[in-house]
């Protein structure tokens, strides 16, 4: 056994106290009284004398819990085999996490973090390991630790500078928790048992997504050195699109809406923002002035270009760093949607489904929906292949058209039947394609409420907030009642109270048919008068898949998601990109992960082509500092560098002793045995005196 | 004639009757004295109240001379002689309790201290000798008078010396010559010393002022009061012994100091007997934790051996 701090050894010399006292113990200060003492002399204590220890356990014990106090104060360990070969004595293993992010645009950045990657690099000893990984929102492993070991000792530094060097200027969000997690995993595992540490090289801006650290417990023995590297201008103003909340309305002309964010530590307060020239240079038209203090952001609305229907840009002035001061807005997009009202009401007939279905289909800016009627003597609709379409059936349906309904379900698409009548069940049969379950007309006593409503289903899951879930106030007096059961795989959506099926979701082909046990005219129920009849539409239009709205824009660096753009079943979509090279995505992949510039990108299939924005995160925009403890508060050991590698001379003599001591940690054992032992003698002790009481004895 | 009917005292100690624990439990000392001596007269008789008047003690046969009044004109109509009813005379002992109420008589190991044991045996005789109708009288001291009471019979006598006895004991150290002098100056009718103390003090004068007591008629009977712990020194863990009296303070192992306390006790011990032996003072050892009435009995005992009364009836 070996001793890191020998000199503590020295302490067990205090195991001399105990026996003292217990040879001392005799001069005790307790007085006892005494009638007289004319017949006593004066006896003095004699310490030397070895049968005047009493309580041997006692002292014993006492001795021990010192001897082990003072045994983990001197830090022992204990000797093993040397190292593996592959693990040379005083080797480290560095990551080097280079941020590639898009904040680190800002004037100087690139190059303060490529010279201190350098000086880093170089300043590596032969014995050490290093990995060189790069980080945005997802983490690039450009080197790892067996290809530095490969390449000869004085070439490494070159070679790894050069990978460095390739990285294209990124334009992607900051995901430091996710780069984090990663280096530490590796240095945590491996021979190397947990040894290693993280050098970072980032300008460490308020938005670098560190929550991902959150109750990730972090390695033991992984050091993280921060590097940063600071801007030559100070502050930063961004703009971003801001949700566009117009399309909702029926509004009359377009906006688009951008929100500039001033980061609390800059030093302008004016900006203009407005539309761009197509060179991006220039404002195209009038700018807007936007007055916005530092740490704050302000939303500027700014009219589409009259008669501009093709994607623009926007542009911010007035700001120093101009890495966020474009942003590429799509036009909105009206989705065309047609409906098919299969049924024999006229549309101006108050008392009948129709007329409130005409009523409160949308017409939007995002949503235009073209009602087709299909009386029952009329010629079926004609639609074409792809087409937007939804169809809406009540009452009794004629075989013709409720064959037709029949293919374009099996094809993919959705119905609507509502049972207004007992004599639906033939064209429920055949829509549904399966034997007619018997329909029976029922008016409840009073009036029937839904119930057990399925918030689960897509269909109603916009409802599932206690806000919007009260469906009560929804009467019906009367309905058609059947039994789910007879129609398979059929999924109800809601109930009557009285326990029958109101809503059934039957899967016939590809498609859904929805059945409605009911009808929502007055004469049958509340529903088309109740405030949930418009969202309900609006809730089945989408669910049907027949209105897509796809987002405002996407973020640099992020997945697209083509059905989000209405590519669904549309084949292979080819994309273009702001600099004109050109990506095919097949069907069965349907995610473009090629958006890593901002700009405006295309996207085409087939008659159908979508153009679609990309912009930064806004998340790049706080280029703030990171609050300097906020990594450590979530239990990162963090310390600032230098930027340059702590060598050699740093590394103590006795390197491995203290690495073996530390990962032996005898003294914890040690001090556990020193406290059982004092737990012992506290109990012994107690028992001794309480014996010694009882048997007016001494109190050792 | 018939003779008169004897009247004897029991010639064995009687077994003690009251647990000296028991006894030295019970707060108020008349109560103790009281027990203490209806326990002894038990032990004397087997109903020491039943048959006796306060006055009358015994009968004797009539002389010429003796006073008319005094025959029994009813044994006369019976039995057709002249007898003589006798009736409590005027005592003629005078007992003066000389009770040391030092603070080394405040050490006490079993519960209960010598001073209590002392008072509790002062007042045992004091009411013992008071029903007997002698005269007794208190003298308390520590390191100077603190009480005295003249001897007398008088009823009420006996719970004034009984108050007096009953304070505790006091600040001082003990000092034996001061009321040895006192008391042969003030006492000069021949009387019973009865001293009562630890006497745990140097005894170079002591036998000096016994023997001007004893001079001047007075028989005298001292009673040593002692702890077990005084008699045994049974201590086992060294510590510093204090004086209780001066406050002094002495570290003693008892382990080595043992044997030399008991020898120089035992030699203070037969000092203080030889002293007695050569003034025909009767000494008597009393342990706090022996009972009293053993120690009544023997006292009594001792007298009867004496050749002196014990006043049971016999005047």
């Amino acid at each position: 056994m070996m001793f890191l701090a020998p000199l503590f050894l020295l302490g067990s010399l205090a195991i001399a106290g105990p026996v003292l006292f217990h040879l001392v113990r005799r001069a005790t200060k307790e007085k006892t009284p005494f009638s007289s003492l004319l017949f006593l002399r004066p006896d003095p204590p004699r310490l030397t004398q070895r049968s005047r220890i009493e309580h041997w356990l006692l002292l014993l014990l006492r001795a021990l819990a010192l001897g082990l106090l003072a045994l983990a104060f001197a830090r022992p360990f204990l000797r093993t085999a040397a190292p593996a070969e592959d693990d040379p004595a005083g080797s480290r293993r560095i990551v080097l996490l280079v941020d590639s992010s898009a904040s680190m645009n800002r004037t100087g950045l690139r190059t303060a973090a490529r010279e201190k990657a350098d000086a880093i690099l170089r300043s590596a000893r032969p014995v050490d390991q290093v990995a060189v990984w790069s980080f945005d929102s997802a983490t690039h492993r450009l080197m790892d630790f067996t290809q530095w070991s490969a390449l000869p000792a004085d070439t490494r530094a070159s070679v790894a500078g050069g990978l460095l060097d390739e990285i294209k200027p990124g334009w992607a969000a900051t995901n430091l928790s996710s780069a984090l997690t990663g280096a530490a995993e590796l240095l945590a595992e491996g021979a190397h048992k947990g040894g290693g540490s993280i050098i970072l090289i980032s300008d460490l801006q308020e938005g670098s997504r560190v929550e991902g650290l959150q109750g990730w417990e972090w390695p033991q023995g992984v050091q993280v050195t921060a590097v940063s590297v600071t801007p030559a201008n100070k502050g930063n103003a961004g703009l971003h699109l801001a949700p566009d909340l117009s399309g909702m309305a029926a509004a009359a002309d377009p906006v688009a809406r951008v929100r500039v964010s001033n980061s609390a530590d800059s030093t302008s307060e004016q900006f203009q923002t407005g539309w761009a020239t197509a060179d991006g240079t220039g404002f195209s038209g009038q700018a807007v002035d936007v007055y916005v203090p530092p740490g704050q952001s302000r939303i500027a609305s700014l009219p589409w270009p009259k008669g501009a229907n093709t994607p623009g840009r926007l542009l911010l002035r007035g700001d120093g760093e101009i890495f966020d001061n474009t942003v590429f807005a799509a036009p909105p997009v009206t989705a065309e949607v047609r409906a098919c009202y299969f049924g024999p009401e006229a549309a101006t007939d108050a008392k009948e489904s129709l007329f409130f279905l005409t009523q409160a289909l949308p017409q939007t800016q995002q949503v235009r929906v073209d009602l087709t009627l299909v009386k029952p003597a009329d010629a079926l609709p004609v639609i074409l292949p792809g087409q937007p379409v939804i169809f809406f059936a009540s009452g009794a349906v004629p075989d013709a058209q409720a064959d037709f309904l029949h293919t374009q379900l099996v094809a993919g698409r959705t119905a609507l039947l509502a049972l207004t009548k007992p004599d639906a069940a033939p064209a429920l049969a055949r829509i549904s394609g399966v034997a007619a379950p018997a329909l029976e007309d029922v008016k409840p006593a009073n009036y029937g409420m839904l119930s057990q409503l399925d918030f689960q289903h897509p269909l109603l899951a916009p409802f599932a907030d206690p806000r919007f879930s009260d469906f009560t106030k929804i009467r019906f007096w009367k309905y058609r009642r059947f039994t789910a059961a007879s129609l398979p795989g059929s999924r109800v959506i809601a109930k009557f109270d009285s326990g029958d099926p109101a809503l059934v979701e039957v899967p016939v082909g590809a498609g859904r048919l929805l059945v409605l046990a009911s009808g929502w005219q007055p004469e049958d129920s509340q529903l088309a008068l109740s405030s949930k009849f418009v969202p309900l539409l609006s809730s089945l239009l989408e669910w049907s898949g027949a209105v897509v709205t796809p987002p405002a824009q996407f973020l640099a660096g992020q997945p697209v998601p083509l059905s989000q753009l209405g590519f669904v079943n549309a084949g292979a979509v080819t994309l273009k990109s702001p600099d004109g090279t050109t990506t095919v995505v097949e069907p069965a992949s349907g995610v473009f992960n090629g958006a890593t510039q901002p700009g405006l990108y295309t996207a085409t299939a087939g008659v159908l082509t979508r153009s679609f924005a990309v912009n930064l995160d806004p998340a790049e925009s706080r280029t703030a500092p990171l609050p300097p403890d906020d990594l450590e508060r979530l239990g990162v050991p963090v310390k600032p560098g230098t930027g340059k590698l702590d060598n050699p001379a740093a590394v103590p003599e006795n390197a491995p002793a203290i690495e073996a001591e530390s990962r032996q940690k005898l003294w914890r054992w040690i001090i556990a045995g020193a406290l059982a032992v004092l737990l012992i003698e506290t109990l012994l002790a107690g028992l001794t005196a309480r014996r010694a009481t009882a048997t007016g004895g001494t109190v050792p | 004639m018939p003779s008169p009917a004897p009247s004897q005292p029991a010639a064995a100690p009687p077994a003690s009757r009251i647990d000296t624990e028991a006894l030295m439990s019970i707060r108020s000392l008349e109560l103790r004295a009281r027990a203490v001596v209806e326990g002894f007269w038990s032990g004397l008789h087997r109903s020491p109240y039943h048959g006796f008047s306060v006055e009358f003690t015994e009968y004797r046969q009539y002389t010429t001379g003796d006073d008319l009044r005094h025959l029994d004109w009813r044994v006369f109509a019976r039995s057709d002689r002249y007898y003589i009813r006798k009736f409590e005379d005027e005592t003629n002992l005078r007992c003066h309790l000389v009770v040391d109420q030092s603070q080394s008589m405040a050490y006490g190991t079993p519960g209960w201290t010598k001073a209590d044991y002392a008072a509790t045996l002062a007042a045992t005789l004091a009411r013992f000798l008071h029903l007997q109708g002698d005269a007794v009288g208190l003298l308390s001291f520590d390191e100077g008078l603190r009480d005295y009471l003249p001897a007398k019979q008088r009823a009420g006598h006996l719970r004034q010396i009984i108050i007096a006895l009953d304070k505790p004991a006091g600040g001082g150290s003990t000092d034996l010559i001061k009321p040895l002098q006192r008391i042969t100056e003030i006492v000069r009718k021949r009387a019973l010393m009865v001293l009562i103390s630890d006497f745990l003090t140097p005894l170079d004068d002591l036998e000096r002022h016994l023997l001007s007591l004893t001079a001047s008629g007075h028989e005298t009977v001292l009673f040593q009061v002692l702890d077990p712990s005084e008699q045994t020194f049974g201590f086992s863990a060294p510590s510093v012994f204090e004086d209780v009296e001066s406050g002094q303070t002495l570290f003693v192992d008892p382990a080595a100091a043992r044997a030399g306390y008991l020898e120089r006790f035992a030699a203070h011990q037969a000092a203080l007997g030889e002293i007695c032996r050569k003034l025909g003072s009767a000494f008597h050892i009393l342990s706090t934790t022996q009972p009293l009435e053993g120690a009544l009995t023997e006292f009594f005992h001792d007298r009867l051996k004496r050749g002196r009364l014990v006043r049971r009836g016999q005047r």
